[in-house]
């Protein structure tokens, strides 16, 4: 039985201290049940990083969401998408007849700047933040592949523009090359606008089996890995391997390539992300990732749009509801719902999410989902 | 597992320039990732943060700095 998505909801995305997780939570599962046309299900698998302990079940009891079985997992950026793959399983293997999939992330509760990373880790005992982690990124792929500056800033352009149409994201504003690369420096090559900012979110799927309706999504494929240890005889940037290695087992589990898929939610926290992910999931070869931004191949109206959302670079980054998030999208897409942004034909969307920070493997985790098709 | 011991030498892997606070550390820092001659890749500070070290720029641990992470300076340069 293939699993399909029921029903979708989200939150806005802001910096919106004034709310709890728990309204968070609630504005997403509400639309999400409502959506799917059901008030209840078999199981919750919930998703927060940096949430206090009894966060999900906080939010749900609210609800009225209890005495179900409520899982709540942890896998850095990756946490939503991972709370997805674990409900396909779930629904496919018939453990569970439906599962809710929540998000829920407070950001603004924990951080005033970039995250770094754990003291405990070499890279996080160093002081070495997020950003720098991706600018190192940069650095080893412009020392490859010669990489400009206004290339890194397209990334930007092009997704600050997506999300300009977008009413759920924060940033809904557009922006230029010169407005990117004239904003602060934060680790070169990135400048502000190139990193994604703090976000206060809750994002919520439903999955089950088949239902007699078109709206319903079918899941091709979801995989899951986590980081081996980091390779220092290799020559790619930090986490390359990591998601070329997941797509390619959710390729081969849909029976399709990166060629066959319509649309792209992809793990854009820091402008280079794009590239690197893009040409790690086969949309690009490697090095010719900006080729994508040039033709207005990876744009609105291109032939393969990436991020038609607007990406973490518009909404921000809940953590542990991004990958939800971008479920959400891929959902309204193959629908139809989406409007100004929506992507023209739209049949298979292809969803990333890859998470990292913990040091000595190459990355903590990575989701790659192929819906619809 | 035992200790071992590697050169103090090698070439950068990547590097950046960060330019945000983090809490302890003044800003802004020079990072470098190094691949060490015969060695691990291991995360190193540049002491100078006006130096330039590229991909590729052979350099020298010649220490650590007052927070414990590793020190480098560009093979050649003044110690």
């Amino acid at each position: 039985m293939t699993a399909h998505v029921w029903g979708v909801g989200s939150s806005h995305f802001a910096r919106q201290p004034n709310l709890s997780g728990v309204d968070l939570a609630q504005q997403a599962t509400r639309e999400a049940f409502t959506d799917a046309g059901v008030d209840a299900v078999d199981a919750v698998f919930a998703g927060t990083v940096f949430g206090a302990p009894g966060t999900a079940q906080r939010a749900l009891s609210s609800m009225g969401i209890t005495g179900v079985p409520i899982v709540t997992i942890e896998n850095a950026c990756a946490t939503g998408s991972t709370a997805l793959h674990e409900a396909r399983w779930a629904v496919e293997s018939g453990r569970y007849g439906s599962v809710l999939c929540l998000g829920i992330e407070t950001m603004t509760a924990h951080f005033a700047g970039p995250i770094t990373p754990e003291e405990s880790d070499s890279e996080g005992r160093s002081g070495m933040a997020l950003p720098a982690v991706y600018a190192m990124v940069a650095s080893r792929y412009r020392s490859r592949y010669g990489l400009e500056d206004a290339d890194l800033a397209a990334v930007a352009v092009k997704n600050r523009r997506h999300g300009s149409l977008n009413p759920r994201a924060q940033q809904r504003t557009t922006v230029t090359v010169e407005d990117v690369l004239a904003s602060r420096p934060v680790a070169d090559p990135l400048t502000l606008l190139q990193c994604c900012d703090l976000a206060d979110a809750a994002a919520a799927a439903v999955i089950g089996g088949r239902r007699r309706t078109t709206r319903d999504i079918p899941i091709r494929s979801t995989a899951l890995r986590s980081g081996h240890l980091w390779d220092h005889r290799s020559i790619h940037p930090w986490g390359f391997e990591l998601v070329r290695d997941t797509a390619h087992d959710a390729y081969e589990a849909a029976g399709i390539g990166p060629q066959d898929v319509d649309m792209v939610e992809l793990h854009d926290a820091f402008t280079i992300g794009e590239l690197v992910t893009s040409e790690a999931l086969g949309l690009a070869t490697e090095g010719g990732a900006a080729k994508l931004l040039r033709s207005g191949q990876s744009a609105l109206g291109g032939t393969q749009p990436i991020n038609p959302s607007g990406g973490l670079l518009s909404r921000g980054h809940p953590l542990g509801a991004t990958g939800l998030a971008q479920v959400a999208e891929a959902t309204w897409q193959l629908r139809g719902d989406c409007g100004d942004r929506q992507v023209a034909g739209a049949r298979t969307a292809l969803v990333e999410t890859m998470g990292g920070g913990t040091a000595g493997i190459d990355g903590n985790g990575c989701v790659v989902a192929i819906l619809g098709g | 597992m035992s200790a071992a011991a590697f050169a103090t030498d090698g070439v950068v892997f990547a590097s950046t320039r960060i330019h945000v606070r983090v809490p302890g550390r003044s800003a802004p820092r020079g990072l470098c990732y190094v691949d060490l001659t015969d060695g691990p890749r291991v995360l190193a500070e540049s002491r100078d943060t006006t130096a330039d070290f590229q991909v590729g720029t052979a350099v020298v641990i010649d220490g650590v700095t007052e927070h414990g992470d590793l020190a480098i300076r560009r093979r050649g340069a003044d110690a």
